[in-house]
């Protein structure tokens, strides 16, 4: 057994440890009447609390307080809870009142948003490793404009030096585009290589018309092209690995804020 | 192209900060500067300097982190030559993400604000709409939420008041008002009373194990038994309109319990009595009739078209709630061959007034050999019953009729045994009762009224119905009574009758209502039909002013109450049983359910709203499966065995004397009547079992033991 699968068992017999006691206890006390739903909304509550706070984890790194791997796996299975609460706090059903239908979607975006996250934490790193060179991410437009420095170089160079105009026509036409921002982001989500081979093509297609000297320039920049599909890849990936906590962080704010409103209206209103 | 893009080495590749809240401006066309922006988004890039003179010179003064004196120099008017480089710094995805996340919290609290804040809650805080039980008020919060007045602060004191229940329980009551005073304890019961009950309970025996999450349950502490309990804790709103608010399960109606089972098919108590826990009002034999009338071709020529009712819905609908099977009434259901026994006109009628037979020294037929100074006196065919209890009545505080009375030895209406030394008495009698009629003769109902006096004023509404008749009698038996009176008045000595008036010939009347009857000498009343409100106006009265068991003050009550009742309204001594003149007590029950053992004549049949047995219910609607009744025999099957012809009666409603006579009971409370077998638990779970039909305990239990909320649909025992 392998160490991520024995974590993997070790955490969620941990998580049914608690996940178990904690149902079976609230179906006994809706046996005997007593009001669960402000307990299992309170105990909610506070775990949505504790992890909206994992952000905060982050801010102070030189706290001992546990390795941040330690963390994520508890904000995980603490997040897989919360559901389990909120299943038994809300019951499986859409509520009818306005408040309440938006703090319950509110809270199924912020829970499934966080388990596309985990999904994707899960299955990008190894595509990562697929295509490509390593890269860090704030760096990948250093590299795009890079790329594009080169393959203009080589374009003019083919001016200046064969007087060729075939090449820089070329480079107009269909890579300028291409080498300015990373491109065909969509594609490379679904791995799909369409876009550079079209390119490619066109490439190879003009070859047939030029010089030796003109075929091995338009040669370094088909490589260059090569380069810079892989780091537009790269900047799929990592940029998708980063942008879905714009939905996570956000609502899960918003879902602080509706849920502490709930709360005071759960206790004032929790009627007789 | 295999050199790689990325250089790791510490020397040459820069450390990336992305928990920094700027990147520099550049960063998006790929040629961001190296120190990058500060901390508040200040780009740190310092192209241009302000070239310092020396001498006659001026000198380049740029740092070297902005890369050091330019190569150019200043101008030669003392600015730099350099052009600004600066960018405008960009937030770092960080940045962005905290700024869309507190856009967020934001637009979330404002909306918030705006919904909570105002005077009185919005509708958008509603959790859900209310049934249609309550829909009236869907957008009146304060209605039931004692916290919804005020805005948003006196939420939050509600929020942090912790009786805010039991005051929206009250409010719950203010409309809820027919739950009684003990509404929010448990069953509507006082604590008092709910501890009877679970004493009561704690004897039954176990039968089986209670379910483990009650078990488990039971962990958790005691149950509310003793203190409020808030009205939400069961009926839960703001589930849409057409929730259930009576929804619970059946681990929650335990809870509580003194003996918890698994379910109702396996461990629930049996019935016991369910559900005849008392008699039915009005007695009819289902046994009987359906075995032994409704079979037997004899009787069926008495019935309508000649043919026995077709199916239970012939006597029997539901009510318009489904809850109970009521009968159709007496002209639907019983008048086919009934009604000719009521109005019977070749029976005679219950007696009023008769007049007493005097001895005679030779038998009948022929003249009477009374003493002479008894006066006129009319002869009578038939001596059968005894002195009318009314007439009894009429003569109670007559002296002279009382003495005789207990000096003569009187059977029935025959005077026995007047040897000499009576004959005075016997004269006394007779002069009573002439005295009695001529009085009625000069006075009218006024006499009958005075006679009665106010003791028995609440009887005085026959005075003026039987008068007529008494007059009618009067001058048919007595016509010289006023000269007798006279004489009597003047001591002097009769006057002898002239002819004696023999009833010889003369037939009972065969009209309904008062008639004279001179062929025995009595005033009698035939009923007129059924619900006879002279019969029942009396029998009411009647029966008001009795005790149970018989006191002597009542005899002469008990007296009037057997004549319309038992053995024979007809006055004959040898009837063996209700089968009178009227008999509206063969039928009609009288109960004794008073601590103070007063009586009450049952007129009608169970009706819905009866509330007898307060936490069961039966509603037939839903278990009728054919609308000719055809199910009703799975659940009501007939007592098989035919009682013996001698048991005509059932035990629960008349039991015989010593003299084999049939007597009303008066005691309601008799497990089983009507001739069906009980209903057992295994009718129910024929179809009430794991794969049918609900066995939720609220299908058939009430929580609220006190109220009229629960329709009509309570069995009481009635069929």
């Amino acid at each position: 057994m392998s160490p991520f699968s024995r974590r993997r068992l070790r955490n969620a017999a941990m998580f049914a440890l608690v996940a178990i006691p904690i149902v079976v206890t609230e179906r006994a006390f809706v046996a005997t009447l007593r009001r669960t739903e402000l307990f299992t909304g309170c105990m909610l509550f506070g775990i949505v609390l504790v992890l909206s706070g994992y952000r905060l984890r982050k801010t102070v790194p030189f706290l001992p307080l546990g390795t941040s791997t330690s963390w994520l796996q508890f904000h995980i299975y603490a997040g897989l809870l919360s559901f389990v609460i909120f299943a038994v706090h809300a019951g499986l059903r859409v509520p009818t009142g306005t408040f309440e239908t938006m703090l319950w979607a509110l809270y199924l975006s912020v829970f499934l948003s966080g388990v596309i996250g985990l999904i994707l934490s899960r299955t990008i790193p190894g595509r990562l490793t697929l295509r490509g060179q390593e890269v860090l991410f704030e760096r990948i437009p250093i590299f795009v404009r890079q790329l594009r420095t080169e393959a203009e170089a080589l374009v003019t160079s083919c001016v200046t030096d064969m007087n060729s105009t075939a090449i820089p026509e070329v480079y107009a036409s269909c890579l300028h585009q291409f080498f300015q921002r990373p491109r065909n982001l969509v594609w490379h989500l679904a791995h799909s290589q369409r876009p550079r081979n079209q390119l490619l093509y066109r490439i190879r297609e003009t070859e047939r018309f030029l010089s030796k000297d003109e075929q091995h320039v338009l040669g370094d920049i088909a490589e260059r092209v090569k380069v810079k599909d892989d780091l537009d890849y790269q900047y799929a990936l990592q940029a998708t690995l980063k942008y879905w906590l714009f939905l996570h962080i956000p609502l899960t704010w918003a879902l602080l804020v509706f849920s502490l409103f709930h709360l005071i209206a759960a206790m004032a209103f929790t009627v007789g | 192209m295999s050199e790689p893009l990325q250089d790791f080495h510490w020397k040459s590749s820069t450390y990336e900060r992305p928990n920094h809240p700027w990147v520099c401006g550049r960063l998006c066309e790929g040629a961001p500067c190296r120190p990058g922006p500060d901390a508040r988004g200040n780009c740190l890039v310092l192209s241009r300097c302000q070239p310092e003179r020396v001498g006659d010179r001026y000198r380049c003064t740029r740092g070297p982190i902005h890369g050091g004196a330019c190569r150019e120099g200043p101008l030669p008017d003392g600015s730099c030559c350099q052009p600004d480089e600066s960018c405008q710094p960009r937030p770092s995805l960080l940045r962005r993400r905290g700024r869309i996340g507190i856009l967020f919290a934001a637009a979330a609290l404002a909306f918030c604000l705006f919904v909570f804040g105002r005077p009185t809650p919005s509708s958008i805080i509603s959790p859900g709409q209310v049934t249609w039980a309550h829909a009236d008020i869907d957008h009146n919060c304060s209605a039931c939420h004692a916290a919804a007045d005020g805005g948003f602060d006196s939420m939050l004191a509600s929020a942090l008041h912790t009786h805010a229940t039991q005051a929206d329980s009250r409010l719950c009551l203010s409309c809820h008002d027919d739950l009684g005073a003990s509404a929010l304890f448990a069953h509507s019961l006082e604590p008092e009373q709910l501890a009877g009950r679970t004493l009561h309970a704690r004897r039954a025996k176990q039968q089986s194990e209670p379910p483990s999450i009650l078990q488990f349950a039971s962990l958790t502490g005691s149950s509310p038994k003793t203190h409020a309990i808030a009205c939400s804790s069961c009926h839960r709103e703001h589930h849409g309109r057409s929730s259930d608010l009576k929804t619970l399960s059946d681990t929650q109606c335990q809870n509580c319990h003194a003996k918890q089972f698994h379910s109702f098919g396996r461990g629930h108590p049996d019935f016991g009595d369910f559900p005849h826990k008392r008699r039915t009002r009005i007695y009819f034999d289902h046994a009987l009739h359906f075995q032994k009338y409704f079979a037997e071709a004899e009787f069926q020529r008495l019935m309508p078209d000649g043919a026995p009712p077709s199916s239970c819905t012939s006597c029997h609908a539901a009510d318009p709630t489904g809850g109970m099977m009521r009968t159709r009434g007496f002209d639907q259901s019983c008048a086919g061959c009934h009604e000719s026994e009521i109005v019977d006109v070749d029976f005679p009628g219950i007696p009023f007034f008769a007049l007493p037979r005097l001895p005679s020294s030779s038998p009948l037929p022929g003249a009477n050999a009374m003493p002479s100074s008894v006066g006129e006196w009319p002869a009578s065919d038939s001596i059968a019953g005894e002195l009318p209890a009314f007439m009894r009545l009429l003569l109670r505080n007559d002296e002279m009729f009382q003495s005789v009375r207990q000096a003569l030895v009187v059977e029935g209406r025959q005077l026995m045994r007047v040897d000499a030394e009576h004959q005075e008495v016997a004269v006394s009698f007779s002069l009573a009762i002439k005295q009695l009629l001529h009085d009625v003769a000069q006075n009218g109902d006024v006499a009958l009224t005075d006679r009665l006096g106010g003791e028995f004023s609440d009887f005085a509404f026959l005075s003026a119905l039987i008068a007529p008749s008494l007059r009618e009698a009067t001058h048919a038996w007595f016509p010289n009574l006023q000269s007798e009176i006279e004489a009597i008045a003047a001591d002097q000595s009769l006057p002898k009758p002239e002819a004696t008036v023999t009833s010889r010939g003369q037939r009972a009347s065969t009209g309904l209502g008062w008639y004279v009857s001179h062929h025995d000498r009595t005033i009698r009343y035939r009923p007129i039909g059924h619900e006879d409100p002279l019969l029942q106006t009396l029998l009411e009265r009647v029966t008001a002013r009795l005790r149970y068991p018989n006191s002597s003050e009542s005899d002469t009550l008990w007296s009037l109450h057997n004549l319309l009742s038992n053995p024979s309204a007809s006055g004959s001594i040898t009837s063996n049983g209700p089968i009178a003149s009227g008999r509206c007590l063969a039928c009609h029950t009288t109960d004794n359910t008073s601590l103070d053992g007063e009586l009450r004549v049952n007129w009608h049949a169970r009706r819905p709203g009866s509330m007898v047995r307060p936490f069961t219910r039966f509603e037939h609607a839903p278990h009728i499966l054919s609308a000719d009744g055809d199910s009703c025999e799975t659940c009501h099957q007939l007592e098989t065995g035919r009682r013996d012809n001698a048991d005509t009666f059932r035990l629960e409603f008349f039991e015989r004397d010593a003299n084999q006579l049939w007597h009303q009971t008066t005691d309601p409370n008799h497990i089983l009547t009507s001739g069906f077998q009980a209903v057992t638990r295994s009718n129910c779970r024929t179809c009430h079992n794991q794969t049918q039909a609900s066995q939720s305990c609220v299908e058939c239990h009430n929580y609220h033991a006190s109220g009229s909320s629960h329709g009509g649909a309570h069995v009481d025992g009635e069929p």
